[in-house]
């Protein structure tokens, strides 16, 4: 059931009118708690089972935690709990990666062995889910939260359908109190919801599938292609993923906000960041505060000295390369990020130019420069996240680099299009602003007129059939 | 005014805006929003008709009007743009009268991943869902057969809505005239949404050839298609079944034709994958198996119909190709004829 179709639509009517006939509190937290296990087990329903399971595991360690005083013991607890998750999320996403792995390695060292491979269903959405369910053990741990001893309100907050899928990971310090008083939306909120949906769902229908075929074409066999070509491939891609990606996280934030709920902001403007820094303070904001609340400074951080602050830099986007993906593609792209954060951080450090930056002209320029720097680096980036193998995006890479002529030269109009729509956003609007909040303070003819223009983009040029978003394969 | 009928109002506008800009973007573009177009081709002459099934590509590649005349009798047929077996067999019985049956199908119109985008005007509800359940289909493909009626009932409302490709390619087409008035009629991405069977003037579109357009434009029509191919390819799904029972009320009647028409080299080459063809094929061999009555006409098999210079876009053929279809169709028809 994906929010862009009638199904979704409808299921959400269904789920927002029989909420809000439910006169009993806890019929309605039963109520949607059934409703986001049927909107997963629409994908899956043994995956469902697999969602209980994790869910239970960390349920009754946070009670453990709860009682527990003795700290060895209460660490003994979250380690079972991050086993638990890591462990399902490894099985289901890492075992053919580290068994083809060991393969070679052992074909390598002259053992004959051959290529170990398993058919295992990668569950929609367990990254999201186990990273989710993790903040709630590890908070609980800190005793940063009050263990919840409520087993329906703790499913319902892992499971809660809106952000099940491809997150914003939300906080068990944020959503689960949410849980615990009836919410319901205020007609500002639901009318802010809705706004947000719609922006989601443009982005989604009218830009990401509309130019995911063209962009898919020239990845598909870049060699065919010219390096003009390539480089608006890969730059129709950054605009495909943000879309996309964005697009489902305002979906997700909009339908929980019409029911009274509200999610962390997941991105902000992004492709204007002025450093790799800014830009993962932008990009999949509900992901890195994750790792840096969870991994980054739990390593130390800037704690201790700049060597292993860069180090502790490294590993950590490593790890969020690994988190996107069994493979060594996305491994190198969290190195790529992580070294561009550890130079800029080493850069900021000394910052040679700082005494030049008064002057407003050189500060323009720089600025300019920054911002391209950044973006140069995003969509090389992209390129290693995008192919399906290190040569072929080595050999993406190369020949824009060297501006091959060799091949085809194909200007899509669909890439170009969304390519300057999507970049004029970014360079017109404040980089902190939202949209669908900033609309409620305009008069009701702007916002009617202005809800008309998202209608109209969405019947006139909206894709026809629903494709699943690109983060559910994370 | 109260912010709940502040979101009211806001919602209607909203409607209202929405709703007008589909009806004048769909107005200005011409872009067709009936479901079927009733043609005759020939005259009456007092004899029964015949009937004509098929799609765009069936006017785009066979002349019915020197048809007509050749066998001195009025054709009728109903042009659905994309249309395919499993809704040209609605048209079928509003011609009991008929004797002789023409089904035109090509390896784009048996296609299930192909959907017409008028489905769900000309096929009623309860077909869909008995069709559904006859072939035990998979919830992914129910949801997809039957999504299209609600998007159908929207689009008295919004024309436009899950039109995209047609109305990208007819914008892209009326920007360029503007900016550059003197420029001719080009490849469009509009593909299916063609008016079809109207044009007695051989228009500009219908002169071009796919081989000689440039690889960035063919690469563009590729990319256009594969987005709007939905679903998994198979052509052994309801279309088949509606081909197969269209042969058979065919053959009850009278005589029964079907002309198996060319896709161009370009669309075979990247949509008609070595199994897929041997799917088409078992699909063809078994409605032969099961109404061998039936006379089969394979033009995709002529020699000739393997390059792009016949075809005006990816599966529609230019004025050329017409030419040599009609007469491969006329010379085949005389030779029936002079069999006993």
């Amino acid at each position: 059931m994906i929010f862009t179709s009638f199904e979704f639509v409808l299921f959400f009517a269904v789920v927002v009118g029989v909420r809000s006939c439910l006169r009993n509190f806890n019929a309605e937290k039963w109520f949607l708690l059934a409703a986001s296990y049927v909107f997963y087990m629409s994908w899956s329903v043994p995956c469902g089972f697999l969602i209980l399971g994790t869910s239970l595991t960390d349920y009754f360690v946070g009670v453990g935690l709860g009682r527990i005083e003795d700290e060895r013991k209460r660490k003994l607890l979250l380690v079972v709990s991050i086993v638990a998750n890591l462990g399902v999320l490894g099985f289901f996403k890492y075992t053919n990666f580290f068994l083809a792995n060991a393969s070679t390695s052992l074909n390598v060292l002259g053992f004959e062995v051959p290529r170990w491979h398993f058919d295992i269903l990668l569950p929609a959405g367990i990254s999201f889910f186990t990273f989710q369910s993790m903040t709630y053990t590890i908070e609980a741990y800190r005793r940063n939260i009050k263990p919840c001893h409520n087993l329906r309100d703790f499913l319902l907050f892992v499971a809660f359908f809106p952000q099940l899928l491809a997150g914003p990971i939300n906080r068990a310090v944020n959503l689960l109190p949410q849980f615990a008083q009836r919410v319901r939306a205020t007609v500002l909120e639901f009318e802010s919801g809705l706004a947000q949906f719609a922006m989601g769902a443009v982005k989604k229908i009218v830009i990401s599938d509309q130019i995911s075929p063209h962009v898919d074409m020239i990845f598909a066999s870049p060699a065919n292609y010219d390096a003009f070509t390539l480089l608006q491939g890969v730059l129709g891609y950054a605009v495909q993923i943000y879309c996309d990606f964005s697009g489902y996280s305002d979906m997700a934030i909009g339908c929980a906000r019409m029911m009274g709920f509200h999610f962390m902001e997941n991105f902000q403007m992004p492709y204007s960041s002025l450093s790799i820094t800014e830009f993962w303070r932008r990009w999949h904001i509900s992901l890195s505060s994750w790792f840096r609340d969870y991994l980054y400074i739990p390593l130390g951080g800037s704690r201790k000295g700049k060597a292993r602050t860069y180090i502790n830099l490294l590993t950590t986007m490593l790890l969020c390369g690994l988190w996107h993906g069994a493979s060594w593609n996305f491994v190198f792209w969290g190195g790529l990020h992580g070294t561009g954060l550890a130079i800029h951080r080493a850069w900021k450090h000394r910052d040679p130019l700082a005494a030049f930056k008064e002057h407003v002209l050189f500060r323009l320029a720089w600025n300019m420069f920054a911002r391209l720097l950044t973006l140069g680096m995003v969509l090389v980036g992209w390129i290693f996240f995008r192919e399906h193998s290190w040569t072929a995006a080595w050999q993406y890479l190369s020949r824009i680099s060297t501006w091959s002529h060799d091949g085809t030269r194909f200007a899509s109009p669909y890439i170009l299009a969304s390519l300057a729509a999507v970049f004029l956003i970014h360079l017109v609007t404040p980089k902190d602003s939202n949209w669908s909040v900033d609309v409620q303070k305009r008069p009701v003819f702007v916002r009617g007129l202005a809800y008309g223009a998202l209608l109209l983009l969405i019947v006139c040029f909206g894709a026809t059939d629903a494709t699943a978003f690109i983060y559910f394969q994370f | 005014m109260s912010r709940l009928r502040q979101l009211f109002f806001a919602l209607v506008l909203a409607t209202v805006v929405a709703a007008t800009g589909s009806h004048l973007l769909v107005g200005w573009l011409k872009i067709k929003t009936s479901a079927s177009e009733p043609l005759t081709f020939g005259k009456s002459n007092g004899a029964p008709p015949a009937f004509r099934a098929g799609s765009s590509l069936a006017d785009y590649g066979i002349d019915w009007e020197r048809i007509a005349a050749q066998t001195d009798t009025e054709i009728k047929a109903w042009g659905i743009a994309a249309g395919s077996p499993y809704e040209w067999e609605q048209f079928q019985k509003k011609v009991p009268e008929a004797r002789t049956t023409y089904i035109v199908v090509s390896a784009y119109d048996m296609d299930e991943a192909n959907v017409c985008d008028f489905r769900a005007a000309l096929v009623p509800l309860s077909d869909t869902i008995e069709t559904l359940r006859a072939i035990h289909a998979d919830w992914q493909y129910s949801k997809r057969a039957l999504s299209q009626y609600p998007m159908t009932w929207l689009r008295t409302l919004f024309p436009t809505l899950g039109r995209s490709r047609g109305v990208m390619g007819r914008l892209h087409e009326n920007v360029a005239k503007l900016v550059r008035p003197s420029a001719g009629s080009f490849g469009t991405e509009v593909g299916p949404t063609l008016e079809v069977g109207k044009e007695k003037v051989v228009d500009s579109y219908r002169l071009q050839k796919v081989s000689d357009w440039s690889e960035s434009q063919i690469i563009g029509k590729l990319a256009a298609e594969s987005a709007a191919l939905q679903g998994s390819r198979s052509f052994n799904g309801p279309k088949n079944l509606a081909f197969e029972r269209m042969l058979q009320y065919g053959c009850q009647r009278g005589p029964t034709i079907v002309i198996v028409m060319p896709v161009s080299r370009s669309y075979s080459k990247e949509f008609m994958s070595a199994e897929l063809v041997q799917e088409f094929e078992a699909a063809i061999a078994d409605a032969h198996r099961h109404t061998p009555r039936v006379e089969w006409l394979r033009l995709d098999q002529l020699a000739g119909f393997d390059s792009d210079q016949n075809f005006c876009d990816l599966v529609h053929m230019n004025v050329l190709g017409q030419k040599i279809a009609t007469e491969a169709f006329q010379a085949w028809l005389k030779q029936i004829a002079r069999q006993p």
